[in-house]
């Protein structure tokens, strides 16, 4: 049985479908990756296409394939605009020159849809 | 692995302060024990030379940083340059250090003319926000200590 005194009530997660905007037209977004046993990050272009999480690296950027990353998408600048979707993956390669962030787990959040939670 | 050509720079370089005066989000990229990697968006002030964050305790963070306190926090003013700040993180929850933040904050998130616009166009959401706020009560201050910068022409 839950116990709803400790369930908190108000939630910003939101279905990846109300992100859809942000996702499928994205100005771009950041991937993280570990290299030398550091935290490393670049600007990436990236968009969710028919399922799939594809990124373009900035042509200095050497990330193997295989390797552990996390895609940041977000926006917003004030409280109730920020959302986002974090995709927790694998790099892998794919058609054309791009890469693609195979999925593992996905968080998404919009402020501006903060409510109360219904279940 | 290389992380692209960038501009190594000092904390005087323009384009640093600029960050660290103006950009209104930092991204900071962790590494969990397990050796994943994490990138966060947080908002953040500048204080004695140190970056500040807002974050609970139990966020993947704030884990993340207990075991590898060595951080990348990425600031964007303008479109494309992107200046790095490479450094080590702590957690930070004592009431003086989170006052002085949470003042430093108020300016820049809660004053300007833009975010007072924002505020006063949202007022029926703040009651949300508070409840929500209170349910986390279990909030700190991630503390980056700076080691070096870099910036990522545009």
């Amino acid at each position: 049985m839950r116990d709803h005194a400790r369930m908190k009530q108000i939630t910003r997660t939101v279905a990846l479908e109300d992100l859809r905007d942000l996702v499928e037209h994205s100005s771009g977004g950041h991937l993280a990756y570990v290299a030398e046993g550091a935290p490393q990050a670049v600007r990436v272009a990236a968009r969710h296409d028919a399922g799939r999480w594809l990124v373009t690296l900035p042509p200095d950027a050497s990330i193997p394939d295989g390797a552990r990353v996390v895609l940041l998408i977000d926006d917003g600048e004030f409280y109730f605009e920020l959302r986002g979707v974090r995709v927790r993956g694998t790099l892998r390669d794919a058609a054309g020159g791009s890469r693609e962030v195979v999925p593992e787990k996905i968080v998404t959040w919009d402020y501006g849809s903060m409510r109360r939670r219904t279940s | 692995m290389t992380a692209g050509v960038v501009a190594a720079a000092t904390p005087g370089d323009v384009r640093v302060r600029d960050a660290l005066r103006r950009a209104m989000i930092a991204r900071i990229a962790t590494v969990s024990a397990g050796g994943w990697p994490l990138i966060m968006p947080l908002y953040f002030v500048v204080l004695d030379g140190r970056i500040y964050m807002n974050n609970a305790a139990t966020s993947p963070t704030v884990r993340n940083i207990a075991v590898n306190p060595g951080v990348l926090v990425l600031l964007q003013v303008r479109e494309g340059e992107v200046v790095r700040v490479r450094g080590t993180a702590q957690y930070l929850r004592d009431a003086v250090t989170m006052k002085r933040v949470t003042r430093a904050s108020i300016p820049k998130y809660m004053l300007r003319p833009r975010a007072l616009w924002f505020w006063l166009r949202n007022l029926t959401r703040i009651g949300t926000r508070s409840q929500y706020t209170r349910e986390r009560p279990d909030t700190g201050m991630i503390e980056v200590t700076p080691e070096s910068y870099a910036v990522d022409p545009a």
